[in-house]
């Protein structure tokens, strides 16, 4: 499902700062299977899961049992996992991916409205058992048409607000981690247009953390307001590695701030690659960004990640790279 | 389903240990759905799995065997209720997860799953 060609990384050709680099590659459209999380799955989570469906089964089968068989059906779809779930997904990936996660379940919900019709319609016409299978099958096939449907449309209705759907409880943890570090960050955005600055301002109490930001979408205020080096620029283009890099290392020192960001992508948000850098005090991460989700998608999910890349370049340094 | 009920009121032994049974069978299948979840990209894709009928698969195998396929169309009669339920709760947490974070939001998801599947069972199915 990868748009377009993978893109080509760019070697930096500013001043090479000392932390290491960590690059991350994004592709918005990208489903699929992710083997290296195998390692993520941890038995106590589970743990956790089984003994939420077990107490669920439990209670259904008691209250069948006292309040009839309709009574302990209803409560077969008693969502008793999603707090745990979602917070273990918020600790780990963000209260972003934990929004995500709640968007697939309303797929998922409706997928099971279908599972139980089906089971109604055809349970005494044909054996249970098979009428239980058929059910999965159309939950599957319900929920997958559903997912795919909606991300279709959504691409084709296009724009719809200029703004992304961020919300400023996103950028809370970046501001909170900043503070407990005694850092601060500035931020240089071409595609997102302020956006990533004005959400870190948002956040309460982010005056002091937060030193501001520069909006330089042509190669001409990159270069005079980022220091981007012009000739990298007439080099590379607007939109490559190093541009970014330079932008975030340039708002840094321009603006004096322990933590510097930049975002470089095209200006109407259209397809195409984005770059998100971001540099701290002991490391370097860049982030590329390819795929459709429409420009809308597309802005918000430049945003997500110059916020994500912007909080981990703030924390303190602890073994090996993470996302 | 009183009658299931030993006079006293007590679950029956043989009732207890197919409610085991259930619980056993329904957390396994939790516990794979939630580990096929941890591995599939993006989030809101492995999402879907959150609303697998993961419970209901396991619980209505159980109900089939030890109470018939007519239990096991009356507890899917009730699952509907419960499935849309849940569709409106998953919607309010798109939002008050955003406002509230992962914990709170979900919590209040969960509120309105209580009041939208107790309302659907008192109006259509009592």
């Amino acid at each position: 499902m990868t748009a377009g060609t993978p893109p080509r990384r760019a070697e930096a050709t500013t001043a090479a700062p000392s932390p290491p680099v960590e690059h991350l590659d994004i592709d918005r459209t990208q489903v699929g299977v992710d083997a290296s999380r195998l390692a993520r799955i941890s038995p106590r989570d589970m743990a956790v899961r089984f003994a939420f469906g077990a107490t669920v089964s439990v209670a259904s089968g008691i209250t069948s049992l006292a309040l009839g068989l309709r009574a302990g059906g209803v409560l077969l779809a008693f969502p008793a996992v999603l707090p745990a779930a979602l917070t273990l997904v918020e600790k780990r990936e963000g209260t972003s991916e934990a929004v995500s996660d709640v968007r697939g379940a309303v797929v998922g919900a409706v997928g099971m409205v279908f599972f139980a019709v089906t089971v109604v319609a055809l349970a005494g016409r044909i054996p249970a058992a098979l009428a239980l299978l058929t059910a999965v099958a159309v939950w599957v096939v319900t929920s997958t048409a559903l997912y795919f449907g909606g991300r279709r449309m959504a691409a084709a209705m296009g724009e719809q607000h200029y703004l992304p759907d961020v919300g400023v409880i996103e950028a809370e943890p970046v501001v909170e981690t900043l503070r407990r570090g005694g850092l601060t960050a500035a931020v240089g955005e071409s595609v997102s247009g302020g956006v990533v600055a004005a959400l870190l301002l948002a956040v309460p109490g982010s005056a002091g953390v937060v030193r501001g930001g520069v909006v330089a979408p042509t190669a001409a205020t990159m270069s005079s307001l980022l220091d981007v080096p012009a000739e990298l620029l007439e080099r590379e283009g607007l939109i490559t590695e190093a541009v970014a890099r330079a932008m975030a290392e340039g708002v840094r020192r321009r603006l004096g701030a322990d933590v510097g960001v930049g975002v470089t992508g095209p200006a109407d948000g259209a397809q195409g690659l984005t770059y998100v850098a971001a540099t701290g005090p002991a490391r370097i991460r860049v982030a590329c960004i390819h795929g459709d989700r429409g420009p809308e998608a597309n802005r918000g999910d430049t945003v997500r990640t110059a916020l994500r890349l912007a909080r981990s370049v703030a924390e303190p340094r602890r073994g090996a790279a993470g996302t | 389903m009183i009658a299931s009920l030993s006079p006293n009121g007590a679950v029956e032994l043989k009732e207890v240990l197919i409610l085991a049974v259930r619980a056993l069978l329904a957390g396994t299948f939790v516990a794979a759905v939630a580990a096929l979840a941890e591995l599939l990209r993006p989030k809101s894709f492995a999402g879907i799995l959150a609303g697998a009928p993961s419970v209901a698969l396991a619980s209505l195998l159980i109900t089939d065997v030890t109470k018939g396929e007519m239990a096991v169309w009356q507890s899917a009669l009730g699952m509907i209720a419960g499935a849309v339920a849940m569709v409106a709760a998953c919607t309010v947490g798109i939002d008050s997860v955003k406002r509230f974070r992962a914990f709170r939001g979900s919590l209040a998801a969960i509120a309105v799953w209580v009041l939208v599947a107790g309302g659907l069972y008192v109006v259509t199915l009592r």
